[in-house]
C-alpha cells in the first residue's frame, strides 16, 4: 500500500465530517492507487494526483466546484499545506492552490478551509516546530492569493490540536481547538469579528485536571453548538456546550461513559446531528440535539470497525442510514426518545 | 520414599484435586493493546497471532508457568482502551501486559500527554482489580506520512518510561529494542505499522527478557529538552534529559554528556535507576547542538548506550544554500548527498528535496552552482 494510500484511508475518514461544520452535499475522499479519488455529490469522480509523501484529509464543496485539503513535503522535507481545486464541469482538471506565504516554523499542519457561500474565504492551520508547540494560524484568500497569515493563538506551553471551525449566522467564524496547557487538556476557543480580528483564545469550559479532547463545532439558532469528549474519573463521556453572545453554557453531558470523537454531521434542515464512537461494545451513535444543545433522541448501532473508520450518516425509513465511505457496510439505527 | 513421605505426598494430592491447594503456581498475563497486541501482519497460517502466544512459549522455555491471554483489538486509541479494560479482566489475572498508543499518533487529534494520561488510566483500573501492571513503550513506524523519524512516537515512549518508573511498575521497551537495538528494523515489518513474523519473535523476546529479568535494554531516555529536532530553541535554553534504566541499573561513573562531540561536565544527580541530567550552557547556543549520551548499564555483560540523543537548532540560526547535512559549513560532506542525487527529477526515488537547492523539481547543474557558490563557507 502506498504511504499516500494509507494516509488517505485513515485522514480522510477522521476528517470527512465536521471539520468546518455540518454541510450539506460534501465530497467524498478515498484512497486510491494513484493518489486519491474524490466522489462528489452529483456522483462524478475525479482522480486527484496526490504527491508522494502526501495526504489529503478533507475536501470541501465550492460553488464553483470542490476544494480538498491536507499536507504534503515541501523541497527541504518540511510539511507544507496542500490544496487542490476543480471544478464539476467533468474535465477533470485539478489545480494546485499555493500555500500561504510566511511560514514561521517547520510543520504545517491540520489546514482547515474556511467556506463562505460557496467560496473559499480563509484558511486556519496549526504551525510550528513539532507537535508540542503548534501555533493557529489564518490567512484570508482573496479569490487570488492569500493574505499574509496572521497568529490566531501563538504557541502555548504544549500541543494545540483538534482544529474545527463554523461560520455563525452572522457571517463571523468562531474556531476551537484542544490545547495543552501544562497540566492537561483544555478546549479553546477564539472568534473572527466582522474586522476580521481573531479573539485571544480562551476556554469554552472551566480549567479542570482531566482532558477535555477533540472538540466539533457547528452553528445553531443564534449561536453555536461545541461537542467535545471529556474523562468524567473513570471514561470519557461527549460533552455539549451552547454559545451566545461570546459565552458558552455550562457543559452538559451528552453521551454515555465510553463516547467519543465527536462530528456534527449533515442533518434535515432545523436539526442538528451528532455522531460519536461507542468504545464499549464498540459502536457509533448519533444524538438529536435541540437549538439549546439538549439530546431529544438518539440512535445507535454497533460496529466492530476502527474509531478512523467513520461512517456517513443519513435519513432513512423509521431511522437512519449510516454506510460506510468506500465500502458496502451500510446499518440502520433506529431512533429512541429520551425520556 | 519412606511410607510417611508417601503418605504427605497422596494427601497434598487429594488436596490439590479438591482444589484446596493451588493446583499450580501459573501467572496469567492480559496482553491488552491494539493490532499490533492482536497480531496484525503476522503469519496468516498460524492459529494464534502476535506477540502474546510466543511470549507463553517463551516464558514457558524459561520455566514459569505461564498463560498469556491476547486481548489486542485493532484500531482501539487509548481513549477507548479506558473504557474496555474493565471488559476483559477476570478473576485469577494476574499480571498486564499493556502497550497502546499508536492509533492515536496516527490520528493526529490528541497530546502524547493525554495519551499517557489514558495509559496511566488503564494501568489504574487494572491495578485496582489486583493485577501487577508491566508498560510497554510502542514500536516505530516504519516511513509513515505522518512522524516519519519517529519524534511523536519517541517523545510519547519518553511518557510512558517516565510512567511506569514514577509509578514504580514494569517496562518492556519494544521501542528501543526495534528502534535502536535492530540494524534494519524495517526486516522486522510487515506494513508501515505492523511486525511480520519475526518481529513478531522479536517482540515477545522483548517482553519475555523483562518478565524473566534478563536485562538485554541499555539506559533509555525519558523527558528530553530541547526535543530532538527543536528548530529556534533561545540561546540559554537549559538542556534537561531523564535517563533510566528499568534493569540492573545504570553505571553512574560511567555516564558522559557529550555535546557537538566534546564531553562536558555537568553535575548528575539521581541514582542507578533515574539520573537527571541538567546542563546549562556557559556559552549561548549556537547553530546545530547534538547532544550524545555514553553510558551502560549494571548487567552483566554491560548493555551500552552511545548515541545522539537531541539534535536542536539555536534560535537565530541560519543556514547556507548548500548545507544540505546543516553542519553550519558547506563542504565536501554535502557535495557527497548531493552527488547520488543529480539529475533526478520529483517524484522520481532519487529524487530528494533538500538536494535541490532551486526547488525547480529537479536535481541539476543549477543546483551544483548553488552549492558551488558557498562551498568553504560557514554560517555559524
Amino acid at each position: 500500500m502506498r504511504t499516500t494510500r494509507l494516509a488517505i484511508a485513515v485522514s480522510a475518514l477522521l476528517c470527512l465530517a465536521g471539520r468546518a461544520g455540518a454541510e450539506a452535499s460534501r465530497p467524498l475522499l478515498l484512497p486510491a492507487e494513484d493518489g486519491a479519488r474524490l466522489i462528489l455529490a452529483s456522483g462524478e469522480r475525479i482522480a486527484l494526483p496526490v504527491p508522494h509523501g502526501a495526504a489529503l484529509d478533507t475536501a470541501l464543496p465550492l460553488d464553483t466546484g470542490w476544494l480538498a485539503a491536507g499536507i504534503r513535503p515541501d523541497a527541504e522535507g518540511r510539511s507544507e499545506i496542500l490544496l487542490l481545486t476543480g471544478d464539476s464541469t467533468g474535465d477533470g482538471a485539478v489545480t494546485e492552490l499555493p500555500p500561504p506565504a510566511g511560514r514561521t516554523a517547520a510543520i504545517r499542519q491540520q489546514p482547515l478551509p474556511l467556506v463562505e457561500n460557496g467560496r473559499l474565504a480563509g484558511l486556519l492551520w496549526l504551525e510550528g516546530t513539532d507537535r508540542r508547540s503548534f501555533g493557529v494560524r489564518f490567512a484570508e484568500w482573496s479569490g487570488a492569493g492569500w493574505s499574509a497569515p496572521r497568529t490566531v493563538a501563538a504557541p502555548g506551553p504544549g500541543s494545540q490540536l483538534a482544529l474545527t471551525a463554523t461560520r455563525l449566522a452572522d457571517g463571523t467564524w468562531l474556531a476551537a481547538w484542544s490545547a495543552f496547557d501544562g497540566t492537561d487538556d483544555e478546549i479553546v476557543w477564539s472568534r473572527r469579528g466582522k474586522d476580521g480580528s481573531w479573539s485571544p483564545a480562551r476556554r469554552a469550559a472551566a480549567g479542570n485536571a482531566v482532558p477535555d479532547i477533540t472538540p466539533a463545532l457547528t452553528a445553531s439558532r443564534g449561536g453555536a453548538l461545541l461537542a467535545w469528549s471529556r474523562f468524567d474519573g473513570s471514561e470519557y463521556r461527549v460533552m455539549v456546550s451552547r454559545y451566545r453572545d461570546g459565552a458558552w453554557t455550562r457543559p452538559e453531558t451528552a453521551g454515555g461513559p465510553g463516547t467519543l470523537y465527536p462530528t456534527f454531521e449533515p442533518a434535515p434542515r432545523g436539526k442538528v446531528w451528532l455522531l460519536y464512537r461507542a468504545a464499549e461494545p464498540r459502536g457509533w451513535a448519533v444524538a438529536e440535539l435541540d437549538a439549546n444543545g439538549h439530546t431529544v433522541r438518539q440512535a445507535a448501532v454497533p460496529s466492530a470497525a476502527p474509531a478512523a473508520e467513520r461512517p456517513a450518516v443519513r435519513a432513512g425509513t423509521g431511522g437512519l442510514i449510516l454506510e460506510w465511505p468506500g465500502r458496502p457496510e451500510r446499518q440502520t439505527a433506529r431512533w429512541e426518545k429520551l425520556p | 520414599m519412606s511410607a510417611r513421605r508417601l503418605a504427605v505426598l497422596a494427601v497434598l494430592a487429594v488436596l490439590g484435586v479438591l482444589g484446596v491447594l493451588p493446583a499450580h503456581a501459573q501467572t496469567t498475563y492480559v496482553a491488552f493493546g491494539d493490532s499490533i497486541t492482536w497480531g496484525v501482519g503476522d503469519d496468516p497460517n498460524r492459529a494464534e497471532k502476535g506477540y502474546p502466544p510466543r511470549l507463553e512459549a517463551l516464558l514457558q522455555q524459561r520455566g514459569q508457568t505461564a498463560d498469556v491471554r491476547n486481548e489486542g483489538l485493532p484500531g482501539e486509541t487509548t481513549a477507548e482502551g479506558v473504557s474496555r479494560i474493565d471488559k476483559v479482566l477476570i478473576a485469577g489475572d494476574d499480571v498486564l501486559l499493556l502497550m497502546e498508543g499508536t492509533n492515536d499518533i496516527g490520528n493526529q487529534n490528541v497530546s502524547n500527554e493525554t495519551m499517557a494520561f489514558n495509559v496511566d488510566k488503564i494501568a489504574d483500573k487494572a491495578r485496582a482489580q489486583g493485577l501487577t501492571v508491566t508498560h510497554a513503550t510502542i514500536l516505530p513506524r516504519l516511513n509513515t506520512n505522518f512522524d516519519a523519524r519517529n519524534l511523536v512516537t519517541g517523545s510519547f515512549n519518553g511518557l510512558v518510561r517516565d510512567l511506569a518508573w514514577s509509578k514504580e511498575r514494569r517496562l518492556a521497551d519494544p521501542f528501543e529494542v526495534f528502534y535502536r537495538l535492530t540494524a534494519n528494523f524495517g526486516l522486522l515489518y510487515y506494513d508501515k505499522l505492523h511486525p511480520n513474523t519475526a518481529g513478531y519473535d522479536v517482540l515477545a523476546r522483548a517482553f519475555a527478557d523483562v518478565l524473566t529479568s534478563a536485562d538485554t535494554v541499555p539506559p533509555v531516555t525519558g523527558r528530553v529538552e530541547p526535543a530532538n529536532d527543536d528548530q529556534n530553541v533561545p540561546a540559554d535554553t537549559p538542556l534537561r534529559i531523564d535517563l533510566y534504566d528499568f534493569g540492573a541499573g545504570i553505571d553512574v561513573t560511567a555516564t558522559r554528556l557529550v555535546i557537538n562531540d566534546v564531553v562536558v561536565e555537568t553535575p548528575l544527580t539521581g541514582n542507578s535507576r533515574k539520573l537527571d541530567i541538567r546542563y546549562d550552557p556557559p556559552q549561548p547556543w549556537k547553530g546545530v547542538v547534538r547532544v550524545t549520551i555514553r553510558s551502560r548499564d549494571l548487567a552483566n555483560p554491560a548493555n551500552i548506550l552511545d548515541r545522539e540523543i537531541t539534535q536542536f537548532v539555536a534560535a537565530g540560526t541560519t543556514f547556507l544554500r548548500g548545507d544540505i547535512d546543516r553542519d553550519g559549513r558547506v563542504d565536501g560532506a554535502d557535495l557527497l548527498i548531493f552527488a547520488p542525487h543529480f539529475g533526478a527529477k520529483r517524484g522520481e526515488s532519487r529524487y530528494i528535496g533538500v538536494a535541490d537547492l532551486n526547488q525547480d523539481d529537479t536535481v541539476d547543474g543549477a543546483d551544483l552552482a548553488v552549492l558551488a557558490a558557498s562551498f568553504g563557507k560557514t554560517s555559524f
